[in-house]
C-alpha cells in the first residue's frame, strides 16, 4: 500500500472518480483523498439526461450514486473548483479558488464535453445540447410548451434518443447527419437502412449526407443551411448532438501524453508515473484494434476508475480493455452495435419479421455485429467477441466453455452462415 | 463466498419443473406479458445414433462481479448484502436494455412496461431458511443451492472416489 503524507488528488467527479475512491478505500488506503469538481452537483450519468428531459425519470434519478457517496468514502470534495493547471513534474495543481495543492498521486477523470462545430450562427439561443444536468433541465423546461418543429443534428445514440423524446411530444422532427446513414460508426449501411425506414414510417424526416454550414436565427424560428442543398431546414429548436471531446485543457501535453484523450495503459497509468486517467477523458485499450481509443461507456469508465484506484493503493490490477459497443432502445426498437461493422471480409445476415442480425467476420474471425430487436442475443455476441479476442486459437463455434452461451451463439451463427457473402 | 444455485448438467433431464415452480413462486403470468425467469435449453450435438442431447435449466447466475450491475446506468441492479443475490429495483429501471448487452448468458428479459424481469434467487425464501423454489422442486437434484467452494470440494471428493475405485479395481485384477 502506497502512502505518504501528501493526499491523493482526484480531478473530476464522474463515475470513474467514484470507483477510484471506492477501490482506494477497499484496498485500505487510509490517507486523505481530495476531489476537485467543476460544479457542485453529485455524480450524474450523462446518459440519463435525455430520460430526464423526456420526463421519464425524476431529477434525483440523474444521480445513481446518491448525494453522499464521497462523504461515505471519506473524500474531501472541493466543489466549484475546476482544475486550471496541472504540473506533473512538481505534483502540484491549481484550481479555481486554490493556487497550489500538492499531492502524491493523481487521477484525471474530467470526462468529456459536448462538441459544437464552428459554423456561423452556432451561438443561437435556439440551440440546445444534451450532456449535462443543466442541458437536461433547459430542454425539459422548454418542452413544457413543445415546439412545432425541431431539428436534431447528429444521428447517433444521443441524437436518436433526443429525436425520440421530441417525437413522443408531438414535435415534427428532422434528423440530420453529415454521414450517409444513421449510426454512422455503429451501424452497417444495410442495418442503418432498416432503422431509417422505420424512423420515416413513424414520421421522422431524415436529412442525411447533409453537413451543417450555417444557422440563421430570427424572431420566430431558425433556418439551418446544409452543404449541397439550397433548401434550408426551418425549426423552432435545434439540438446539436454530434459528439463530445475529452476535457484535457488543463493538461500540459508536453508533460502527460494527450491525443484525443489521455493515453493510458492497462493499469490506467498515464505516460507520467503517479498520474492515472479513467473514464471518457482516457484512451484505454480497444481490444478489437489493439489501439488506444476513447470508449465512452458507463461500465468501461467504472472499471477503469476502479482499476486506477487499485493501482494507486498499491494493489497491482489490470483491465484488459473494452470493445466499442452500444445498445439503443428507441421508438419501439432495439439497436445493437458491437465491434467493427465497417471493415470486414464476410458478412452474414438474417432477418425474420422485425428482427435483424448482421454478423461481420474478418478473415474468419467475428469482428462486429448489428442486431435489431434481438437484445437477448446482444450480451452473448459481445462476450463471444471478447472471448475470441482473448483466446484467438479457438474457433467461433467453440469459444465458450458454457454450453448455453455456445448454444445461443451457434443458433445465430447457423442462421447467418448460409448467407455469408 | 455466498451460496447460489448451481446446475449439475449431467443430472438435468429438461423436465421444466423448475420453470413452473419459479413462475408459481414469483407470480409470473406470461399471458400478462411477464417473462419466465428460467428457461430450459435443449442442446443437440451431432445426429443419431452418435449424437447427444443435453438439457440445461438456466436462469440468472448472480455473478460475483456482475457485468449487468456495473453496466446499469441508474443503479437499478444491485447486490443484496444478505443473500448475495443480484436484484432489480423496478422503480429505477428505465428499460434501456444496457444489462442485455452486458450479460454473457442472455438472461435479461423485459416485460410489457420495459422493466427488467429476472431471477431474484428466491431471496425471501432464503431469508426464511428455505431453498429457492427451483432447487426445492428439482426431482433429480440437478439444481443445488450451495457455495461454490463446497461444491468444488464435493466434486473433488467424487473424483477422488472414482480414482481410488479405479486403482483398487486395477490392483484386484
Amino acid at each position: 500500500m502506497k502512502e505518504n503524507n501528501l493526499p491523493i488528488a482526484i480531478i473530476g467527479n464522474g463515475c470513474a472518480a467514484v470507483e477510484c475512491c471506492r477501490a482506494l478505500r477497499e484496498h485500505e488506503y487510509s490517507g486523505e483523498i481530495h476531489l476537485f469538481a467543476e460544479g457542485e452537483l453529485p455524480t450524474y450519468n450523462p446518459m440519463l439526461t435525455s430520460y430526464y428531459a423526456a420526463g421519464k425519470i425524476p431529477y434525483e434519478q440523474l444521480f445513481p450514486h446518491g448525494e453522499h457517496v464521497f462523504a461515505q468514502l471519506d473524500v474531501t470534495v472541493h466543489n466549484n473548483s475546476p482544475v486550471t493547471k496541472l504540473s506533473a513534474a512538481a505534483l502540484i495543481l491549481a484550481a479555481q479558488g486554490l493556487d497550489r495543492f500538492a499531492f502524491s498521486q493523481c487521477l484525471i477523470a474530467t470526462g468529456a464535453s459536448v462538441f459544437l462545430p464552428r459554423v456561423p450562427g452556432i451561438d443561437s439561443r435556439r440551440i440546445y445540447t444534451m450532456r449535462t444536468v443543466e442541458d437536461a433541465k433547459r430542454l425539459r423546461k422548454f418542452m413544457a410548451h413543445p415546439p412545432k418543429r425541431a431539428l436534431v443534428v447528429g444521428a447517433s445514440m444521443v441524437g436518436i434518443k433526443v429525436a425520440e423524446l421530441l417525437h413522443a411530444a408531438g414535435v415534427r422532427v428532422c434528423l440530420a447527419d453529415m454521414d450517409s446513414h444513421v449510426f454512422p460508426l455503429a451501424a452497417h449501411p444495410d442495418c442503418a437502412a432498416v432503422i431509417e425506414r422505420r424512423l420515416e414510417e413513424q414520421g421522422v424526416n431524415l436529412r442525411l449526407s447533409s453537413p451543417l454550414e450555417r444557422i440563421e436565427e430570427n424572431d420566430k424560428d431558425l433556418l439551418a443551411w446544409f452543404g449541397g442543398s439550397d433548401h434550408p431546414e426551418r425549426a423552432d429548436i435545434l439540438l446539436m448532438c454530434i459528439g463530445v471531446r475529452a476535457n484535457t485543457s488543463f493538461i500540459n501535453p508536453g508533460e502527460i501524453e494527450v491525443r484525443q484523450g489521455v493515453l493510458v495503459n492497462e493499469k490506467m497509468q498515464t505516460s507520467v508515473p503517479g498520474f492515472y486517467a479513467a473514464g471518457d477523458v482516457s484512451m484505454g485499450n480497444n481490444l478489437l484494434s489493439g489501439e488506444n481509443q476513447i470508449i465512452g461507456l458507463w461500465a468501461n469508465a467504472r472499471r477503469q476508475g476502479y482499476t486506477a484506484g487499485c493501482n494507486m493503493a498499491g494493489s497491482k490490477t489490470q483491465y484488459a480493455g473494452e470493445i466499442p459497443c452500444n445498445i439503443t432502445h428507441f421508438m419501439g426498437m432495439d439497436f445493437v452495435g458491437i465491434g467493427d461493422v465497417l471493415n470486414y471480409t464476410d458478412i452474414g445476415t438474417w432477418h425474420s419479421g422485425s428482427q435483424f442480425a448482421y454478423l461481420f467476420f474478418r478473415d474468419g474471425v467475428l469482428c462486429g455485429a448489428n442486431t435489431i430487436n434481438m437484445a437477448d442475443k446482444a450480451g452473448v455476441l459481445k462476450n463471444m467477441m471478447v472471448k475470441q479476442l482473448l483466446h484467438p486459437q479457438k474457433q467461433p463455434d467453440n469459444v465458450y466453455s458454457k454450453p448455453v452461451q455456445q448454444h445461443l451463439f451457434n443458433e445465430l451463427l447457423q442462421k447467418v452462415r448460409g448467407r455469408l457473402k | 463466498m455466498k451460496k447460489s444455485s448451481y446446475l449439475d448438467m449431467s443430472r438435468c433431464v429438461g423436465c421444466g419443473a423448475c420453470v413452473v415452480a419459479c413462475m408459481d413462486q414469483n407470480d409470473v403470468y406470461p399471458e400478462c406479458g411477464q417473462v419466465a425467469f428460467r428457461r430450459i435449453y435443449q442442446i443437440e450435438d451431432g445426429l443419431p445414433p452418435c449424437g447427444t442431447i443435453q438439457y440445461v435449466s438456466a436462469g440468472c447466475r448472480h455473478c460475483e462481479d456482475s457485468p449487468c450491475l456495473i453496466s446499469c446506468p441508474t443503479g437499478a441492479i444491485f447486490q443484496d448484502k444478505e443473500t448475495g443475490a443480484i436484484l432489480t429495483d423496478e422503480d429505477r429501471c428505465i428499460g434501456c436494455h444496457s444489462c442485455a448487452l452486458a450479460c454473457p448468458f442472455g438472461v435479461p428479459r423485459y416485460d410489457r412496461n420495459d422493466k427488467l424481469n429476472k431471477c431474484n434467487l428466491c431471496s425471501v425464501r432464503i431469508m426464511n431458511g428455505l431453498l429457492p423454489s427451483c432447487v426445492k422442486v428439482c426431482p433429480n437434484n440437478a439444481l443445488v443451492y450451495e457455495s461454490i467452494n463446497n461444491l468444488m470440494g464435493d466434486k473433488e471428493l467424487h473424483y477422488l472416489g472414482d480414482l481410488v475405485g479405479a486403482v483398487q479395481k486395477a490392483v484386484k485384477s
